[in-house]
């Protein structure tokens, strides 16, 4: 299998050159998404988008001016223009009646344009040194020379230990701005450090995922770390490790298809950690959430079906009689299919037993039965009692609370309305400790 | 009527501060006692939240300065504490209450030590105080509004501030919570404290202060409540802005001009 192939010699890091570009790769993506975190935290993942494509002429014109493509040179005209593109964003929202979503645009679009004008133009040019340089767009990672790969990787460390070292004074400038400010902390000093990291991590990223991709490597690792945890030194550190796995899979899809642009493959990645992330993540995802749903539909059919056994046996006078599907059915609109689930479940739960396909009570049953049906008449009293809702109005609400309520909330009720004997409706409410009395 | 005192904890002098050229604190002068609950009163948009940022140094002032303990800002800060509205920050942020309210110790610790044992009691005591203890460890986002406002106060007690500027903390918080976090006020002032407060509930403002600002773009009085309290000085804060006063403002802000010749 060629694939194969292809993975174990990559993954084996025996080549030199390979074990140069996943490192670097690693470094960048971890670093970017640390930088990230609070570029999104801050809701400026567009300033990161527009840094990003601002970069682009910074690094022609340094190209230009030096003819050199050492990755210093280039840094320092990505550090300037990208740098010149934040402080514009800035001065326009301020100065103008222009708000900051249209300043962005506007600058992000004059800087990408310029750039891509004198990119064409140096690769017009004919100059022997320009080659290579298309690479920045999309990016090319397996581009990366020994030289490239140390400076960035210096520059990463250098990102992930100002984090490190000003975690505190960056979650408070954050999260409260204004407190932060009041309590001494120079908060415009840290924005600037902020807003330099965030230009170093884009610039050091260009390379391997190019300008035009590259705020997808500061923003969607925090998004998606963001789902899983709501610790922010946690969110932090899955945020690095997405990053990481992402850029070393670019690395590799550079190595094996070098044709292809690693920007694109490590966004593709991304999204669909971040999608996963969405869809499975514990707390907040779409999955657990449509878990719940279920497993609150089933609550219910449970609940209303060993209610209406204790109502049938309350009403005829008999809690263990047989009473075959059809009977129960005609009391409660419950499709067939459903009814019999329900009533399987309740068999495993050892509250009804199954005997000449006749359905049965048991004991347990009688109690779990019981225990809705008065929490039912219970919260039909509370609602008569203090929210002064007529009688007639209450059956509804409780039909659905009757579900939710714990034992703890159960407990409450009773003695808030001191262990009454009758609902609304005059009707007994039924209690464990009572049964010699009702019967 | 505005009555200055001497040796004041609070000094306003001449505070002009503008938005985008638009007056929206007009000459604002005034002095505050020590050890008193103060209640900064008035209309929507009358400039309450403005005072007490321009105050923190948050907005820049267009005129006048501000004296706290006779000094400035700048050398008092540990002594102050500040605490924002409540809508002010995002509360789906990542942290957990007590996270916050370790904001507190910052201030006092400086920039990059650690904090110790000794913070975390004083922010778990801060908690018990405002009745959060068991909130501890739960996430912001989850908390209601009043629970929220409470863990702001503990992230003030937490900074063991002299002088508690706060900006609308009965905002949105249910009678019971209002009531606790009067009783914690009350608490304070006992304990030495002083304590403004953005307020725009005029019904329980002559119960809860000693001391009253009474604010509608100008100051329209400064005393203690039972003086400030009558009738005239109520309608003239609440009886809507002064119209030359609005339409110079109006006409500042449409000719750009500065609150003052040489700014």
């Amino acid at each position: 299998m060629w694939i194969f192939e292809q993975i174990v010699e990559f993954f084996s890091f025996q080549d030199v050159n390979i074990r140069y570009v996943a490192l670097g790769t690693v470094l960048l993506g971890a670093s970017s998404a640390t930088v990230g975190c609070f570029t999104f935290l801050r809701k400026k993942a567009l300033v990161g988008d527009t840094i990003a494509h601002s970069i682009l002429p910074g690094i022609c014109l340094s190209f230009m001016i030096f003819e050199t493509k050492d990755p210093l040179m280039l840094l320092l005209g990505a550090m300037v223009s990208g740098w010149l593109s934040v402080y514009i964003v800035d001065y326009i929202s301020a100065n103008s009646k222009i708000k900051p979503d249209t300043a962005i645009g506007l600058t992000l679009s004059v800087f990408f344009g310029v750039g891509v004008l004198l990119l064409t133009h140096i690769q017009h040019s004919g100059n022997a040194a320009q080659a290579g340089l298309d690479k920045f767009l999309f990016g090319k990672a397996a581009s990366l020379v020994q030289n490239d790969v140390i400076t960035f990787g210096i520059v990463s460390v250098l990102l992930i230990g100002t984090i490190i070292l000003f975690f505190k004074q960056f979650s408070l400038i954050s999260f409260d701005l204004h407190f932060a400010k009041t309590i001494g902390i120079p908060v415009r000093t840290f924005e600037v450090i902020l807003s330099i990291i965030t230009v170093l991590a884009v610039a050091i990223g260009i390379q391997t995922v190019g300008v035009v991709l590259m705020a997808a490597m500061l923003i969607t690792p925090a998004a998606a770390a963001r789902f899983w945890t709501d610790q922010l030194k946690v969110m932090i550190i899955i945020a690095a490790i997405i990053g990481a796995v992402s850029g070393l899979f670019g690395a590799f899809i550079s190595y094996t298809a070098p044709s292809m642009p690693t920007g694109p493959w490590i966004v593709v990645v991304l999204s669909f950690i971040a999608i996963f992330s969405m869809l499975v993540a514990p707390k907040n995802g779409a999955i657990s959430k449509n878990r719940k749903q279920k497993k609150n539909q089933r609550k219910i059919l449970e609940d209303n079906i060993i209610k209406l056994l204790y109502k049938l046996g309350e009403k005829e006078n008999d809690f263990f009689k047989n009473r075959s599907i059809t009977t129960l059915k005609s009391f409660r609109e419950i499709p067939e299919k459903k009814f019999l689930k329900g009533l399987k479940i309740l068999r495993r739960k050892n509250q009804v037993v199954l005997v000449n396909d006749l359905w049965v009570l048991t004991e347990e049953g009688k109690k779990a039965g019981m225990r809705i049906v008065r929490i039912h008449r219970l919260w039909e009293l509370y609602l008569t009692t203090y929210l002064r809702i007529a009688p007639d109005h209450v059956h509804e609400d409780a039909e659905t609370i009757e579900h939710i309520i714990t034992p703890e909330m159960e407990l409450k009720l009773e003695h808030l309305l001191n262990f009454p004997k009758k609902d609304p409706h005059n009707v007994n409410i039924p209690y464990k400790n009572e049964k010699n009395n009702n019967e | 009527m505005n009555i200055q005192i001497d040796n004041p904890v609070l000094e306003v002098h001449d505070l002009t501060v503008s938005y985008d050229k638009k007056p929206v604190l007009w000459d604002v002068d005034f002095t505050i006692p020590y050890g008193n609950l103060v209640g900064i009163i008035g209309p929507n948009g009358a400039g309450k939240s403005t005072l007490i940022k321009a105050i923190m140094n948050l907005v820049p002032k267009g005129s006048g300065y501000v004296k706290l303990y006779n000094d400035s800002l700048e050398n008092v800060r540990h002594k102050i504490s500040y605490v924002p509205q409540r809508e002010s920050v995002d509360w789906d942020f990542p942290a957990s209450v007590l996270d916050v309210v370790l904001m507190g110790r910052y201030g006092k610790k400086g920039l990059l030590k650690s904090l110790s044992k000794k913070d975390k009691e004083i922010a778990y005591e801060s908690l018990k105080r405002v009745n959060m203890l068991d909130f501890a460890n739960r996430q912001i986002s989850q908390l209601s509004g009043g629970q929220q406002q409470r863990t702001f106060l503990a992230r003030a007690l937490a900074q063991e501030a002299d002088l508690y500027l706060m900006d609308e903390p009965f905002a949105g918080v249910d009678a019971a919570t209002e009531r606790s976090i009067v009783d914690l006020l009350l608490e304070m002032r006992k304990e030495g404290k002083t304590i403004i407060v953005v307020h725009h509930d005029l019904q329980s403002a002559i119960d809860y202060f000693d001391w009253t600002l009474l604010l509608n773009t100008r100051l329209v009085a400064s005393g203690p409540t039972e003086k400030v309290f009558t009738t005239e000085l109520l309608q003239e804060t609440y009886g809507g802005k002064l119209t030359l006063l609005s339409k110079i403002g109006d006409l500042m802000k449409e000719k750009q001009f500065p609150a003052r010749e040489n700014k």
